[in-house]
């Protein structure tokens, strides 16, 4: 393959689920500096190992790089990573949150800023595992088969891991809706 | 099917990814079993909040920029110079998002009958086409032809324990033929025969625990499709008529009687 034709088909096949790679990477690493470095170097060694690439499903390809990259950089970086813990800063008041938003009624804002941290924060707080399988099926919405394909393991390894993913889940909603109630 | 098989198949039923018989005995479980149902509702209204509330990242507009350039100076392995850009995309791009109070709902995890109507109702339409077109072929579409609602009511009442509303809409174009019992989600059911300008209709009813829900038609393979409840009954009209036809029959069935 030249290397035009291997641009060309790249820019088709790969390009377009570009958002979905970085959406994982944020996911896995939980803060956008770190998700930058993740999906850029995944999107390079995806673009490197393109020629061996002859599938058509571009999105689990991709995928399954970043999270390899994913993995690698947050072994690489477990001090600074603190994975399982909660970090407060992650969490700061974004100042262009509130002006992006598209109502400015003050009292719709402050629901909707609310139910969406905590929606956020739940998913952030479940373990790298969980919330990998959550991302893919919820907010990506692969199939078992493709999330499978992806994390390298069996479909009842997919089942079973999203069985307990979305019971942690629910469990951490209750736990912040109770905290926001207290 | 029990409780437990129920709950191990749970979340591929939620997921869609049982195959039609598996997803039918998991579906007339949880159409049995209030525990199974709950929990049910619960993970569809976890999902549906995270669905719709939870942030979706979209690639920094530097990070596009840069596999543009990578592709579009092919063969160049690019360079790895560390990112400083901000993510000045990422801000406009969330997704706007209803003014449902998720944590209310969370702290409720409120099981709505509505809601368990329409997600039976998922593969149910599915079921009643196949019911449907059963009949169609069968040398008796009805197994108690008569023209008098006095006959059919008695009749199923002996076989089912109830009977829905039946009437006899001839003077309105929709001639009784006749009643059956059918099989509709691994039990028994009430269906009624009629006929408009030589089209079969199929009315199936059974009764629900839902309040009255609104006439909502939908299609399947080539058949059309009415439902609604009516005093504690779930009624869907099947048939090759269109829409607008088994509408009006929705609309006599659930009319003031006399």
């Amino acid at each position: 393959m030249t290397d035009p034709d291997k641009a060309k088909r790249f820019d088709a096949i790969v390009l377009p689920h570009l958002d979905a790679a970085y959406n994982v990477a944020r996911w896995l690493a939980r803060n956008d500096a770190d998700a930058q470095d993740i999906a850029q170097e995944a999107c390079l060694r995806a673009y490197k190992f393109f020629d061996g690439f002859h599938g058509d499903d571009g999105k689990s390809w991709l995928l399954a790089i970043v999270r390899n990259t994913c993995y690698t950089w947050l072994e690489k970086h477990r001090g600074r990573a603190r994975e399982e813990s909660f970090d407060e800063n992650i969490h700061g008041d974004d100042p262009t949150f509130v002006d992006t938003l598209p109502h400015n009624n003050p009292e719709v804002l402050l629901m909707q800023q609310a139910s969406k941290r905590i929606i956020d924060t739940a998913l952030e707080r479940l373990p790298v595992e969980c919330r990998e399988i959550i991302v893919l099926r919820e907010l990506e919405d692969l199939s078992y088969k493709e999330i499978a394909d992806i994390a390298d393991i069996p479909i009842g390894t997919v089942m079973s891991r999203l069985s307990r993913a979305r019971k942690l889940l629910r469990d951490q909603l209750e736990r912040q809706s109770a905290d926001l109630q207290s | 099917m029990n409780c437990s098989e129920a709950r191990n198949r749970i979340h591929a039923y939620m997921d869609g990814e049982l195959d039609l018989l598996r997803a039918l005995a998991v579906e007339a479980h949880l159409f049995t079993c209030a525990g199974c149902r709950q929990l049910h509702a619960q993970h569809t209204a976890a999902r549906r909040i995270l669905r719709g509330h939870a942030t979706c990242f979209t690639a920094p507009a530097a990070l596009r920029t840069h596999m543009r350039r990578l592709t579009a100076t092919a063969g160049r392995t690019g360079d790895r110079q560390s990112w400083h850009s901000r993510l000045l995309a990422l801000a406009s791009t969330w997704p706007a998002f209803g003014a449902a109070l998720a944590f209310a709902v969370v702290a409720t995890w409120t099981v709505s009958a509505q809601f368990l109507v329409e997600a039976a109702a998922d593969r149910l339409p599915q079921e009643i086409v196949s019911s449907h077109v059963r009949a169609l072929m069968s040398a008796r579409p009805a197994d108690i032809v008569s023209a008098d609602p006095g006959n059919i009511r008695p009749w199923l009442n002996g076989k089912l324990g109830y009977s829905p509303r039946v009437d006899d809409l001839a003077p309105d174009g929709y001639t009784l033929v006749g009643g059956r019992v059918d099989y509709v989600r691994e039990q028994r059911v009430a269906a009624l025969v009629y006929r408009r300008l030589g089209h079969s209709i199929d009315v199936f009813a059974w009764p629900v625990s839902a309040s009255d829900l609104p006439v909502r038609a939908l299609s399947r393979k080539g058949y059309n499709l009415v439902n609604w409840t009516y005093e504690g009954m779930f009624f869907c009209a099947v048939s090759d008529l269109d829409h607008a036809e088994l509408t009006t029959l929705a609309r006599m069935l659930q009319r003031d009687a006399g």
